[in-house]
């Protein structure tokens, strides 16, 4: 039995050393150099790359740049246009709206991210376990999945934040609850479609552990499409989260949520609109760079799209 | 051809974001049950399009009517429609003083416990019944009946009603109540005949059955209400043909409406849009002195994690108060269509005595915080209701207290549910602020102060989420009542403000003005501090 064993480890890590690790890494420098000569052609892709590069960062260092505190108010100087000292000029309050922007980068960036994440992280495990053991398992996560898809996504979101009640975490899950099964029906028919190759039979007729074949063999071959899927996702996740705290459902209408600050300029429609129009492009513009970047990423990895 | 589609579609979620949501954004009235639903918007733009010179009167209204029974718990909105169609013995006229309407005169016996009215003769309900001292005796019946109706509030301290003659009846009090008279303008008198129905709430709610100046026509819920006028009216009725309410809960519809002439007048107009329409030469914006009053309450009897009770400490309350800018409030929060808090309730309300107001005074605010021990601050929730202009007002509070380090954290949500938790008894509840606005539809002191204020009025019985008892204070509202004497019950009431005002229970905010807009060709239109406008009136001269 030990012996067996012994021999099966070797075996095994042979042909790992020999056929796989050697063959995938000189393929990858090969493949990534091209991944990038086909991707840089695509010039709005790039140019949204640009953006949400931008984008990233100031949600990093973005509220140590804010020129006022985002909370400071200023009762002699409200609803004031843009103009110098307010490049984005300034709310009902005399809050500093580009300040505001600012700050509530790392917040609505913050949640979107996260719960696409938290929401990636589960549907993939989801539908790697439902695309390799069928089944039971298969039966219940594409089911469950199912009934899910079957609401649109805000709606879905909606009704979990009714539930739980309003507040950012609660945005948070409701958004990585949707996120789920669009992961794991893709990840399931990737997974389907990686399994019957060449290499996933021979580590399997090689005695891998299923945990092992899953994660190491299979995977990694899904990987594109994971990454075109979850930006993609983001886009999303940023539209719902922000809509949820326009419908005051989420961020706290103090913070400098920016769905929550365009909820509450709605009002100075037609007497302010720069309130209403700044915080609505930051979030448009958002979002199409996340789309855009997606569907350069899609068109440069899918083989049948040249 | 994938990327135009990716913008246009993230263009066109971006513009239905803008685009959605219908909160209200007007001060409500929390006299009557808090049931203010967004109602579907655009829902009644049948009678929609630019009007002809037609003799139809268009109002375009923030909310829809809970309910057309005059009898049965509503909001400001159904008070507004069935006063169209209802009347009363009593009523009040622009300055709020009481003056005859079915009853012709009224007289009150020595002790004070009986009312004699005179009716008026010949006048007859929208179903045919004739008018007379059967028909108010039976609303007294009724209240009795049915005592789940808000109809009961007002009659539960009658002990009787006599018919004294077919147009002659009294009505006899438990004990005096000088607020009587100015409780019966609310009281509706509705035609026996519907009344003795076996469901007369739903044969109400689908007809009219009063003695107003119009009939109720047609209505779709969350739409409109349309009303016709009354051939049968038994003074000079008015000289439109009808009059419809039509529901358009978002804002700028409403002032665009107004623009357009869709609709005559609209109610209320939004301070924030106030400037797209105040120079237009077609309309005219009438500023009302409001009596609503705003104010959050401060919870007496909660405790930080550590044990202390903030609010229990009358300088911390003075100090919310002293650091609490009213003026800015006004300017910020209103657009300046506001007054400062100069006493507990509104000025328009009968026997308002001025208090010297708390002004800004943060090195003040600050050492009464210091002096009660709480020169730190303190961490506190906040209750308010999620409209647009509620959490604005909210949010200036937040940003006032942070100047002596207090954090307000907002709780918004739905009006509904802030009802649910504020009328939670002191065991149970989670109150600790709470942002509210009140207005008496009465007009008088003791429906200003009581169901806020007295001692037994905690939550569940009435909306005293201050949880303040002051014996004095309870004692002077009581014994006010009794009262007949104009002199000590002016007194009565100004020692009761004084001690409220001295003590503050609540961070006394301000009185809004209630903006309402129309057309210059609109004549006649009167408008009662206490929320309804008379249409009665009202012509269109075009």
């Amino acid at each position: 039995m030990s012996t067996n064993q012994n021999e099966r480890a070797e075996n095994q890590a042979v042909f790992e050393e020999n056929y796989i690790d050697e063959n995938i890494i000189a393929d990858k420098s090969s493949k990534t150099r091209e991944f990038i000569k086909k991707f840089l052609k695509r010039k709005t892709a790039v140019a949204a790359f640009a953006v949400m590069v931008f984008l990233l960062i100031i949600a990093i260092i973005g509220p140590s740049l804010a020129p006022y505190d985002p909370s400071a108010y200023d009762y002699d100087n409200i609803l004031a246009p843009p103009s110098a000292e307010h490049w984005f000029g300034t709310d009902q309050f005399g809050q500093d709206i580009f300040s505001r922007i600012l700050a509530g980068a790392p917040l609505t960036l913050g949640v979107s991210l996260s719960s696409v994440v938290v929401g990636a992280v589960l549907g993939t495990i989801l539908g790697l376990l439902a695309g390799y053991y069928g089944g039971w398992i298969e039966m219940l996560v594409m089911r469950g999945a199912d009934v899910l898809f079957s609401f649109p996504d805000i709606l879905l979101a909606i009704a979990i934040v009714a539930l739980l009640g309003p507040g950012i975490i609660n945005v948070f899950i409701a958004v990585a609850v949707f996120t789920v099964p669009s992961f794991a029906r893709m990840m399931r028919s990737a997974t389907l479609a990686v399994k019957g190759s060449l290499y996933v039979e021979v580590s399997r007729s090689l005695g891998c552990k299923d945990g092992r074949i899953l994660f190491l063999h299979i995977f990694p071959g899904t990987i594109q499409s994971l990454i075109v899927n979850f930006t993609m996702r983001i886009g999303s996740a940023i539209m719902a989260a922000s809509s949820l705290s326009f419908l005051g459902f989420g961020a706290n209408v103090t913070d400098p949520e920016w769905g929550a600050m365009l909820s509450m300029s709605r009002s100075y429609l037609s007497t302010a609109p720069h309130m209403v129009y700044l915080p609505g492009l930051v979030i448009f513009v958002t979002v199409l760079a996340f789309n855009l970047f997606g569907d350069g990423l899609r068109d440069t990895l899918d083989p049948k799209i040249k | 051809m994938k990327r135009a589609l990716t913008f246009l579609l993230a263009a066109v979620m971006l513009l239905s974001m803008a685009a959605c949501g219908g909160d209200n954004s007007a001060p409500k009235d929390n006299s009557n049950a808090p049931a203010d639903s967004a109602a579907p918007a655009d829902a009644g733009k049948q009678t929609s399009g630019a009007k002809s010179p037609d003799n139809d009167m268009v109002v375009a209204v923030l909310a829809d009517a809970t309910h057309l029974d005059p009898h049965v718990s509503s909001n400001g909105a159904s008070n507004q429609i069935t006063y169209e169609m209802y009347e009363s013995l009593l009523t009040f006229d622009e300055d709020t003083n009481v003056i005859p309407s079915l009853a012709k005169e009224w007289s009150v016996s020595e002790d004070g416990r009986t009312y004699t009215f005179v009716l008026n003769e010949g006048i007859k309900f929208h179903d045919g019944e004739p008018f007379n001292a059967e028909a108010v005796k039976a609303v007294y019946e009724r209240g009795l009946a049915h005592p789940e109706l808000t109809l009961t509030r007002t009659t539960k301290n009658w002990v009787d009603v006599t018919v004294d003659s077919e147009y002659q009846v009294s009505i006899t009090l438990d004990e005096p109540n000088n607020t009587f008279i100015n409780k019966i303008t609310q009281l509706r008198i509705v035609s026996p005949k519907a009344m003795a129905m076996e469901n007369a709430s739903d044969y109400l709610a689908k007809n009219s059955a009063g003695t107003g100046p119009y009939v109720l026509s047609e209505r779709v819920d969350g739409g409109y209400t349309k009303l016709v006028r009354n051939e049968d009216y038994w003074r000079e009725g008015p000289t439109v043909d009808s009059l419809t309410f039509i529901v358009v809960p978002e804002d700028a519809s409403r002032i665009a409406m107004l623009q357009t002439g869709e609709a005559d007048v609209i109610t209320p107009v939004p301070v924030t849009d106030v400037s797209l329409i105040e120079n237009d030469p077609s309309i005219v914006v009438d500023v009302q002195p409001a009596t609503t009053y705003r104010y959050v309450t401060l919870n007496t009897e909660w405790a930080l994690p550590d044990g202390r009770k903030p609010f229990a400490d009358q300088r911390v309350r003075q100090a919310l108060n002293y650091a609490f800018d009213s003026e800015a409030y006004a300017k910020v929060v209103f657009n300046g269509y506001a007054k400062v808090p100069t006493s507990i309730f509104s000025d328009s309300i009968f026997y308002y005595a001025e208090q010297t107001p708390y002004s800004l005074d943060l090195e003040k605010a600050k050492s009464l915080m210091k002096e009660a021990g709480f020169e730190d601050g303190f961490d506190v929730d906040i209750i308010v209701d999620n409209t647009t202009v509620e959490q604005k007002g909210a949010t200036f509070v937040k940003q006032q207290l942070s100047q002596i380090g207090v954090n307000v954290n907002l709780l918004p949500n739905e009006s509904t549910a802030n009802a649910e938790l504020t009328s939670a008894p002191l065991e149970s509840t989670t109150v600790q602020m709470w942002y509210v606005n009140w207005s008496s539809g009465s007009y008088e002191a003791d429906g200003s102060m009581r169901s806020i204020l007295h001692g037994e009025k905690v939550p569940p019985a009435g909306y005293n989420t201050a949880f303040w008892n002051n014996a004095e204070f309870n004692q002077l509202l009581d014994d006010a009542l009794k009262m007949s004497d104009q002199n000590e019950i002016a007194q009565a009431y100004a020692r009761a403000q004084a001690i409220a005002w001295e003590e503050c229970p609540w961070i006394f905010l301000g009185n809004d003005n209630t903006l309402n807009a129309y057309k210059t060709y609109v004549t006649g239109l009167q408008y009662m501090p206490g929320g309804v406008f008379v249409f009665r009136t009202a012509g269109l001269d075009r």
